[in-house]
């Protein structure tokens, strides 16, 4: 909404002074990039809602009798995605670091929406914050509220996340009760594997990662070092599972403190996205002040939410 | 007159023999079939249909269950518990089978007690 230079301006001065300094002379805190989307297959789409069906048949096979016995029963059932739309608005006055160190970044005798400042932005700030409000805020823990027109929505409100569509398809997805999680790091590597062994036979072999918060990804690595008490020749050997060497575990920031374990199909995990995500635009307003804003529509959601398992935890 | 052959004297025989174990067969399946239809009759009188009915959608029982002087109740209709298999909560709430597969430190315990005992999330204590 605007720069707060204040602090530099107090320290360096209310002038400028090329001493060199450049945006390298620039530094932030680390910021959290979207990792999450990464496991999910995107999926381009020009509508806001998807439909999708499920078709599943019965047992068919029978033994043989001259009396024409039907059996069989074929049931369809509706899967309805809708997107949601998020955006990007930011509005900035760039003299405001005119006259003062930061002045490297203005663009004397062209545009404000050209200036060094406003593509620094767009090509550097704006982006890393993006993927680390969609990846903490948005992807796992998101839960859609209509914003209040004219105010900003809050964090964690542009769309229903991992976590609540899988609350909201219910019943749809599989839980595996296993209770909470063991203190023992070693007890809950045990409690991973047998999350695994208590999905269906025909799924153990198929379903490639189980996800977890990073917390316990860790304690997941500690506890299988522990528990077969041997040297492995790979840092990757300590994410998959002794029995099930197809399956390895995921640690997503976007999980947070969630205690919840979930796993699918590859194929199955779906991002659907209308518009580019990354893409930006830069107008100038009212005189001197730049607007930047971007808009997309996306889901993270599951094209058979009966593939889909969860353990039994928040 | 000629002699019947040996041959055909046991073909013959066991003719005979298949026909009088297709008699028996065909007996056994009269009484089953007239077992059978007295149970069709049976579900009948009580409003079922005889074409048998199809798996209706589990859902979340209303009602609630003591465990250890504490009240809880279902949030979700179906879920999987590990030795057993996929149950629906419904079933859960009625079964009263003490089971090995469920045991914690050598006790048996039944799927709701077995709930919880492990803080499943598939229950909710219900505070008064």
């Amino acid at each position: 909404m605007a720069i707060a230079a204040s602090d530099v301006v107090t320290e360096y001065g209310s002038y400028y002074l090329d001493h060199g300094q450049s945006a390298q002379d620039l530094y932030a805190k680390l910021l959290r990039p979207s990792v999450t989307a990464s496991h999910f297959r995107t999926v381009p789409t020009t509508e806001t809602v998807k439909r999708y069906g499920t078709a599943e048949l019965n047992r068919i096979l029978q033994p043989f009798q001259k009396a024409f016995t039907p059996i069989g029963t074929t049931t369809f059932k509706p899967t309805k995605i809708e997107l949601y739309e998020l955006k990007i608005d930011m509005q900035e006055f760039p003299d405001d670091i005119a006259d003062s160190w930061l002045s490297f970044l203005e663009g004397p005798g062209i545009k404000r929406a050209d200036w060094p400042l406003v593509r620094w932005l767009m090509e550097v700030k704006i982006p890393e914050r993006r993927d680390e409000d969609y990846e903490l805020n948005e992807a796992y823990a998101g839960v859609f509220a209509a914003p209040t027109p004219g105010t900003a929505g809050g964090a964690g409100t542009a769309m229903d996340g991992i976590k609540q569509v899988m609350t909201a398809l219910g019943a749809r997805i599989n839980t595996i009760t296993m209770g909470a999680i063991p203190s023992a790091d070693i007890d809950f590597c045990t409690y991973v594997e047998d999350y695994v062994k208590n999905h269906p036979i025909e799924y153990r072999r198929r379903i490639d990662n189980v996800y977890m918060n990073e917390t316990l990804h860790l304690r997941y690595r500690e506890g299988k070092r522990q528990k077969y008490n041997a040297s492995y020749a790979q840092a990757a050997d300590l994410d998959t599972l002794y029995h099930f060497p197809n399956v390895k575990v995921v640690g997503l920031p976007s999980h947070g403190a969630s205690n919840k374990l979930w796993s699918t199909l590859p194929s199955n995990r779906l991002r659907l996205v209308k518009r580019n995500p990354k893409s930006l635009e830069v107008q100038e307003g009212t005189p001197r002040q730049v607007n930047i804003y971007g808009d997309w529509w996306e889901a993270l959601n599951f094209q058979h939410p009966e593939s889909v398992f969860k353990s039994d935890l928040a | 007159m000629t002699e019947t052959s040996p041959e055909i004297k046991d073909q013959l025989a066991q003719i005979l023999e298949n026909q009088k174990a297709l008699a028996e067969r065909n007996d056994e399946l009269a009484i089953e079939n007239g077992k059978l239809k007295k149970q069709l009759d049976e579900l009948a009188s009580k409003g079922l249909p005889k074409d048998g009915v199809e798996a209706e959608e589990p859902v979340i029982p209303a009602e609630s269950f003591k465990v250890n002087k504490s009240v809880f109740k279902f949030n979700l209709a179906r879920f999987f518990v590990p030795g057993i298999g996929e149950v629906s909560a419904t079933d859960a709430l009625a079964d009263k089978k003490k089971r090995k597969e469920l045991a914690i430190d050598g006790k048996d315990l039944t799927i709701t007690e077995w709930l919880v005992a492990k803080g499943s999330g598939v229950i909710d204590e219900v505070v008064a």
